[in-house]
């Protein structure tokens, strides 16, 4: 579905997002992160965050981080955010 | 959180959970998925996670967890806790039911009346007026008939031109107007009358705004007599014999005689404090009466009493005024009075007769303009003692102008 979406995006030439086809990574300073279309939430820790987006494993670094909300599948994660890494995942896969 | 859903999860109850950090992740993952709704999500000192979601929340979150998942109440809190927490204190819920129905029963009483529109008549008058007729502070409301007690508030006050009573909540509003007012108004319409002599003299001048003037200048008149007639004849000619009636006005200023006289006794008796006051104390509550204080002493068989009546102001010193509460304190003194007798020497009994006599005049003779007075004294026997009979013949320009309606010998 999620390739689906990519290719509907790229045969109209209208942004990804329009068709749903990307999840969103919204960054606030370093304090904060916000991330949609969570799918499951594979680490939890002070030091680490690591969740499951539609197509991306999402990996947040930091220190003293805490994950606030959950509502509509977007994840808030406060504390001080060190790095984030986004990494592909094949159809299918599971991190 | 905003007031509104901290309001209903108070009353719907909620807990703080606590996972440790073995299970925070799948619950996470059931919180995430399930869309359980959570808040104040922190991690614990001890490790794991602590937050917080309403009992509903919570048994959902429960049925989705797998065997072994630990779960950890913290606390609860809400209104199904509280209550829970003093279940067996019988005394709170009997007081909340007793409170609710008082507060239901309160507004089937009376609690104020306010009075307005009067001016002549005082607020007292009208409350014992409509006390005799059963509307009172803490009268039961569905048993006064206001229709009635505003029909018989009229019959029975002949000062009451119009009134009404009105509940707004549990006070009671009287709105009257006075029959003078009622009075001036008919004036404007202008009611058919003559103007008499109320007393001999003779005429010195004439104001007259309307009827017929039957008097000059420097003629006598008598007493009764008629000065300015409201009864015109109008036409001329053939046409005469018709008459229109008017309401005669104006002043008739004469020269009179007026003579006035005082008595008083040489010796006599009157009633003085004896000093002995007996205090009594009632709680008026919702027209029921309470004894607070009661001298046990016998009451003397002369005494004067006097009556404070007090209403209970809730703060009362606020700048607001407070809120009047339907009780009163009410405050007996009996005094004992002891009669004395009082023996006069001639000069004490002129004295005596001089003040008495220049008020007599003073309301007798409120706007005349005296041109002399004759005064003299004598002693005199009576069957009662020797009294001073004090006599002044005044000679005084007055209206002498009494106004009576048609149709009413003067």
């Amino acid at each position: 579905m999620g390739n689906l979406r990519k290719r509907l995006a790229a045969l109209t030439e209208l942004p990804s997002d329009a068709f749903g086809a990307c999840p969103y990574v919204t960054i606030e300073s370093n304090t904060a992160i916000k991330l949609d279309a969570c799918l499951e939430i594979l680490a939890y820790g002070e030091e680490e965050i690591r969740l499951h987006l539609r197509g991306l494993i999402a990996t947040v670094t930091g220190e003293d981080m805490t994950m606030r909300s959950y509502g509509d599948r977007t994840v808030r994660i406060t504390g001080t955010i060190r790095s984030v890494t986004l990494d592909e995942t094949g159809r299918g896969e599971r991190a | 959180m905003n007031l509104l859903i901290r309001f209903l999860s108070a009353v719907m109850g909620w807990r703080r959970v606590f996972c440790s950090a073995d299970f925070a992740l799948p619950i996470l993952n059931v919180i995430r998925r399930e869309g359980v709704e959570i808040w104040g999500l922190c991690r614990h000192v001890e490790g794991g996670i602590t937050f917080c979601l309403l009992d509903r929340e919570y048994r959902r979150l429960l049925a989705q967890l797998t065997d072994g998942t630990e779960l950890v109440t913290e606390k609860r809190y809400g209104l199904p806790y509280f209550v829970y927490r003093y279940r067996r204190r019988v005394g709170i819920p009997l007081g909340i039911l007793l409170l609710l129905t008082l507060t239901k029963l309160s507004t089937l009483f009376v609690w104020d009346i306010t009075v307005s529109g009067n001016e002549t008549i005082s607020d007292a008058e009208v409350l014992t007026s409509l006390e005799e007729l059963g509307c009172e502070i803490g009268s039961y409301l569905p048993s006064i008939d206001f229709y009635r007690i505003c029909h018989e508030l009229i019959l029975n006050n002949e000062d009451i031109g119009w009134v009404s009573v009105n509940m707004v909540g549990t006070r009671a509003e009287v709105k009257l107007i006075e029959r003078d007012a009622k009075g001036e108004t008919e004036e404007n319409h202008g009611t058919p009358s003559n103007l008499i002599a109320a007393h001999d003299g003779e005429i010195v001048r004439t104001e007259t705004a309307s009827g017929e003037l039957y008097v000059v200048a420097g003629e006598q008149v008598k007493k009764g007599q008629l000065l300015v007639g409201g009864v015109l004849e109008i036409g001329q000619g053939e046409e005469t014999g018709r008459f229109l009636l008017v309401r005669a006005r104006g002043s008739i200023f004469a020269r009179t005689e007026r003579a006035f006289e005082v008595i008083v006794p040489f010796r006599y008796t009157k009633n003085v404090s004896s000093g002995r006051v007996i205090v009594k104390k009632m709680l008026k509550f919702f027209g029921k009466s309470m004894k607070l204080q009661e001298n046990s002493s016998i009451l003397p068989e002369g005494c004067d009493i006097i009556v404070e009546n007090k209403r209970i102001v809730l703060g009362e010193g606020d700048a607001a005024g407070g809120i009047p509460l339907p009780i009163f304190l009410v405050t007996t003194y009996y005094e004992e009075t002891k009669e004395v007798e009082v023996l006069l020497d001639e000069e004490q009994a002129l004295a005596v007769a001089a003040i008495e006599m220049s008020a007599l005049v003073a309301r007798e003779l409120p706007e005349a303009e005296i041109l002399s007075r004759e005064s003299r004294w004598e002693r005199r026997m009576t069957d009662e003692g020797e009294v001073l009979v004090l006599s002044w013949r005044i000679v005084c320009i007055e209206d002498i102008a009494e106004e009576v309606p048609l149709g009413v010998e003067g």
